[in-house]
């Protein structure tokens, strides 16, 4: 299984086509070529299909770099093992 | 093909210099599966893909304008329908608007929607634009009144655009979200809600009986959609009124429209018979075996025939489309009670035990009809592979699974969806029989065999063991169509032929590329006469009749036969009423008939020099064989 940050990359470059090598735990969304809040949703929903979690939009909309979001989404599968 | 295999075929694509790729289009159903979200970037990717880097001469791409609007923010229902649309040959110019632009975009006649001069135009509807900001739970006439004038400015801009543009235009029904429902306390109150509010949905519907103007009945379809039709917090942050999965539900069904608008309607089901209009195999089984009454799984079978009726009643042709003994099927249809398919209400039946690809070619030739007309329904996946390989244009409807989802599957892709039926739509099945006459197909055997190559097959023959002994015994006994007698060996006496130095007992299996057939067949052997090996018995299962199972098997007989010093095989043939294909075999691989006693053929094959029987698709394994 990849890790989280791996998953988190693919997905990015699913909906935005960036590269997922070009990702890193610092880059900043608001960075990445043609990155809207149209792209921001598609992520979300992309992420909770793919990892069966809910996010708390607020939260979600909050995050501005790639390793935060990582950071978000581990916390939310934490909770939802736990 | 798999998932990523589309998206990178996509991404090389969009190279400009990249030469097209005439299978991606009908690739794409393979993303059928695939998440919701790889669909949607599949569909943007695409885009950018001009239309004639995808066309090909089997999967011709029509080109129509769609124009998405509506009552929230409609875009991301876009990549989903250029995929569902592109899935079923149509290459699409789509214009989308933004938020709320539906009333606008259909009453100022130089809106950019109406500058666009779509072929079609979807308007996307939800609740919450008929639904006044406030309302009184204890007023629910005024509900009723306050909708009835939000339905008339739709109505209004609808009726103004029909009249101005020759495009068709698809509204639907709308669901009411449970929050609604819930809003009220009332059980009284709930249901006088639901009557207002499906009031509102009976006029959209009838809006759609008129002009060019259609209504989906989507909330008949969104029954077994699962999951809520829409993310609150999509919803309150980005007026997004249906979640991803609704989004591509209803592209489905739009692209199903557009295919209706363009008129390209299929317009015959081919059916298979066994397994799929009743269970069971009619040859093997028999007349009074085969199950299609009022018990699963027999009900399930006789559900699809059902769907098969309302078809033909509507104007779809139907055509059989079965390995099998045509005088067996004749009296099926004849003499089943439960049947509810007569052969009167098939335009032409191809029974025969000749290849399907080559059968549904001769059919749409016959009723002088394009193969994209055809739909292809059957429950074995090599015969469904083999058809989408040879003839793509075919629409095929695998029934694989549990045959209680089958007549889902059968109408789930809207195949022969048209506009509107009519009178004549009633009569066309006698139309056409009266026109082809009640044609049968030759059974047509031919070289295509490079389908054959792909499968890689491979064939292994062996001497029974313990394992095996009880079910080549079995398959011996059940199988009636490729057998040589009807006295079968029965368990006790293949265990004596497989422990005596005068026999041989093979069995015979087969594995291609989908998977292990497993046991398909068996040979029993009397060796007594060193000089001359008789076959007494040779089955083999109807699942893999017409790939030259039968030719590798026999070719590993030979050997064996002539590697102990025997000058010919011998083979006994006893005609049954239903094992024509099993006696075919014996002049197809150059056996000569030598005699005849009491009912019994004996035929011969020499083994100097060594026949060459063995298939070139066919790989054989080695079996351990002690002689």
């Amino acid at each position: 299984m990849p890790d989280l940050f791996t998953t988190v990359a693919d997905l990015i470059e699913q909906v935005a086509d960036v590269p997922a090598e070009r990702l890193s735990p610092d880059v900043r969304f608001a960075t990445l070529t043609n990155w809207t809040s149209l792209e921001a949703l598609r992520l979300l929903a992309a992420l909770e299909d793919e990892l069966g979690v809910r996010l708390d939009l607020r939260a979600y909309l909050a995050v501005t770099a790639v390793g935060e979001l990582v950071g978000l989404v581990a916390g939310e599968l934490d909770g939802a093992a736990r | 093909m798999r998932v990523e295999e589309v998206l990178l075929r996509i991404r090389r694509l969009r190279r400009p210099d990249a030469p097209g790729d005439p299978e991606l289009a009908p690739g794409l159903v393979h993303l059928d599966d695939a998440a919701v979200t790889t669909v949607a970037s599949a569909g943007r990717l695409l885009a950018d893909v001009p239309a004639e880097k995808l066309a090909s001469p089997n999967f011709p791409l029509r080109p129509l304008r769609v124009a998405i609007t509506g009552t929230f923010t409609p875009g991301t229902v876009e990549p989903l329908l250029r995929v569902a649309l592109l899935r079923i040959g149509i290459a699409a110019e789509i214009h989308v608007s933004g938020f709320d632009q539906v009333v606008l975009d259909l009453s100022d006649p130089g809106s950019a929607l109406a500058e666009f001069r779509p072929d079609v135009t979807l308007c996307l509807l939800h609740d919450g634009w008929f639904l006044p900001a406030e309302w009184d739970p204890g007023d629910l006439g005024g509900l009723a009144d306050a909708l009835g004038e939000r339905a008339a400015v739709l109505e209004a801009a609808v009726r103004g655009y029909a009249a101005r543009s020759d495009g068709a235009l698809l509204l639907h029904t709308v669901p009411l979200s449970p929050l609604e429902h819930r809003s009220l306390v009332s059980f009284r109150g709930r249901a006088a809600l639901g009557r207002v509010w499906r009031e509102l949905n009976g006029r959209l519907l009838e809006l759609g009986e008129r002009d060019t103007t259609y209504t989906l009945d989507l909330e008949t379809l969104l029954v077994d959609h699962d999951g809520p039709v829409r993310d609150e917090r999509l919803y309150r942050f980005a007026s997004m009124a249906w979640t991803p999965t609704v989004d591509r539900r209803y592209a489905h069904e739009a692209a199903a429209f557009c295919r209706a608008v363009l008129g390209r309607t299929a317009k015959v089901l081919a059916l298979d018979l066994d397994n799929t209009l009743w269970a069971g195999v009619l040859g093997d089984d028999g007349l009074a075996g085969i199950m299609l009454g009022a018990d699963y799984p027999g009900n399930c079978h006789r559900d699809v025939q059902r769907r098969a009726l309302a078809l033909r009643r509507q104007g779809v042709l139907l055509a059989v489309c079965s390995k099998n003994d045509p005088d067996v099927v004749t009296e099926a249809f004849a003499q089943h009670p439960d049947l509810l398919l007569r052969a009167d209400d098939f335009v032409a039946q191809a029974v025969n035990w000749g290849r399907k690809d080559d059968n549904l070619r001769q059919l749409a030739n016959t009723l002088n009809l394009g193969l994209d007309a055809v739909v292809f329904a059957d429950d074995s996946p090599f015969e469904c592979e083999l058809v989408r390989h040879e003839l793509p244009a075919v629409r095929v409807v695998e029934l694989a699974g549990d045959p209680a989802g089958f007549s889902g599957r059968l109408l789930a892709e809207g195949h022969f969806t048209v506009l509107a039926t009519g009178a004549t739509d009633r009569e066309r099945t006698e139309l056409y029989r009266a026109r082809s006459g009640r044609e049968r197909f030759a059974a047509t055997f031919d070289s295509a065999a490079d389908y054959l190559h792909e499968l890689k097959l491979r064939v292994t023959v062996r001497p029974v063991d313990d394992l095996s002994l009880p079910r080549v015994a079995q398959l011996g006994l059940r199988t009636n169509q490729f057998t040589m007698t009807e006295r079968a060996h029965t368990e006790a006496q293949t265990r004596q032929r497989a422990a005596s130095p005068d026999h041989l007992v093979l069995t015979v299996e087969v594995t291609d590329r989908f998977g292990a057939e497993g046991l398909v067949g068996g040979v029993w052997l009397d060796r007594s006469d060193r000089d001359a090996w008789v076959i007494e018995n040779f089955v083999l299962s109807c699942r893999v009749f017409s790939r030259g199972v039968e030719q590798a098997a026999l070719h590993r007989v030979a050997e064996l036969a002539g590697s102990t010093g025997a000058t010919r095989l011998e083979a006994l043939f006893r005609p049954t009423t239903r094992n024509k294909p099993g006696g075919a075999v014996w002049p197809a691989t150059g056996f000569t008939m030598a005699s005849e006693q009491d009912g019994t053929t004996r035929h011969v094959l020499p083994l100097h020099p060594p026949p060459r029987l063995l298939p070139a698709w066919i790989a054989l394994e080695e079996g351990d064989v002690r002689a």
